[in-house]
C-alpha cells in the first residue's frame, strides 16, 4: 500500500479532518506471514465494500441457519442414556 | 463499566449457543453503545478476520452525537467463527480505557499485530493493544458460560464429550472451547472479571 492509498484508509477511517473516530480493534486472521500491508489492504477493502454497497448490513448478528438452542443439563442427563 | 457486570450477566447461561444479539442487547440496554451495525465483507480470513470500526455522528445539526459502531466480519467464515469475532467486536465496546482514536495508536496496532510470535512476548504493548489481543478470550468466556461449562467439565474429563461436540453445541472454534475447558480458565476468569475495576488490561503472562 503506497502513501496516497494509506492516506484513503486512514480518510475513510478517522474522516477527512482527522476526528470523529472512537475506537478501533481488529482481529488478526491465522497466517503467521502478514505484513502491515495486507492489513491494511483488508481493511481499506472491507471500508470500500461497504461504501459501493457490496457488504451486507443488519441490526441483527449474521446467522447462517437458524439458531438451535441446547440446554445443557438436559444434554448433560442425556448422555448417560444409549444413543 | 467493568467486564465483571457483563460477564456476571452471562455466566449462569445454561442454553447454548449464547445468541451474539443478546450481547449487543445487552451493551445497548446499559447505555454503552447506540447503533450497532454489523457489515459482512468478503475478507482474506488468514489476514484478518473482522474488525470494530466506531464513530459518531450528528443525525441533527447540533444535536447529541450518536454513538455508531460497525462490526465488520469475515461473510467468508464459518458460523463458529462469525460468532467469536462479533463477540469479541462487541465487547471491546466495553473498554473505554483503550481506545485506539488517533492515527498514530491505528499504526501501532497495525504495527504490533503483524509482529512475530518471538517478538510478541519480548516487547511490551501498549494497553489498547494488549487490550486487541485478549478480546478473543472474553468473546470465549461470553460464547461458554461458567453455568454450561461446569455441566460440561465432568463428561468433558470422562471423555464424553469432545472439544469438537460441545464447538458445535456452543457454535464457537474448538480451539477456544478448549481455551474454556481447561484447568487454568477459573483463575482466568476471575482476573478478567477485574478488567476495568483497575483501568489497566491483563499483563501478558507467557512462557
Amino acid at each position: 500500500m503506497n502513501a496516497k492509498e494509506n492516506g484513503a484508509l486512514e480518510s475513510l477511517l478517522f474522516g477527512s479532518d482527522g476526528a470523529g473516530v472512537a475506537d478501533f480493534k481488529c482481529f488478526r486472521g491465522d497466517r503467521d506471514d502478514v505484513s502491515e500491508d495486507d492489513l491494511r489492504d483488508q481493511i481499506h477493502s472491507a471500508l470500500m465494500q461497504k461504501r459501493m454497497k457490496r457488504a451486507s448490513i443488519s441490526k441483527d448478528a449474521p446467522r447462517k441457519a437458524p439458531i438451535v438452542s441446547q440446554n445443557i443439563r438436559e444434554f448433560v442427563k442425556g448422555l448417560a442414556e444409549p444413543a | 463499566m467493568s467486564f465483571r457486570k457483563l460477564l456476571e450477566a452471562f455466566e449462569g447461561e445454561e442454553t447454548l449457543p449464547v445468541p451474539v444479539d443478546r450481547i449487543a442487547k445487552w451493551l445497548m440496554d446499559n447505555g454503552i453503545q447506540d447503533e450497532i451495525d454489523f457489515v459482512g465483507v468478503d475478507l482474506d480470513t488468514g489476514v484478518i478476520r473482522g474488525f470494530l470500526h466506531r464513530f459518531t455522528y450528528h443525525k441533527v445539526p447540533y444535536g447529541a452525537p450518536v454513538m455508531c459502531a460497525n462490526i465488520y466480519y469475515a461473510r467468508n467464515q464459518d458460523q463458529d467463527w462469525i460468532n467469536l469475532v462479533c463477540a469479541k467486536e462487541l465487547i471491546h465496546m466495553m473498554d473505554k480505557n483503550h481506545r485506539v482514536t488517533k492515527k498514530e495508536q491505528f499504526d501501532t496496532l497495525i504495527s504490533r499485530l503483524v509482529l512475530p510470535r518471538e517478538l510478541k512476548v519480548l516487547l511490551e504493548d501498549p494497553a489498547y493493544a494488549l487490550s486487541d489481543k485478549f478480546g478473543d478470550a472474553f468473546a470465549a468466556a461470553i460464547l461458554l458460560p461458567l453455568a454450561s461449562r461446569s455441566l460440561l467439565i465432568e463428561p468433558y474429563k470422562n471423555d464424553e464429550v469432545t472439544a469438537a461436540d460441545i464447538a458445535l453445541v456452543a457454535e464457537m472454534p474448538v480451539h477456544y472451547v478448549r481455551l474454556v475447558m481447561s484447568d487454568e480458565w477459573p483463575a482466568a476468569y476471575e482476573r478478567m472479571k477485574t478488567i476495568g475495576e483497575t483501568a489497566k488490561p491483563p499483563v501478558a503472562n507467557t512462557p
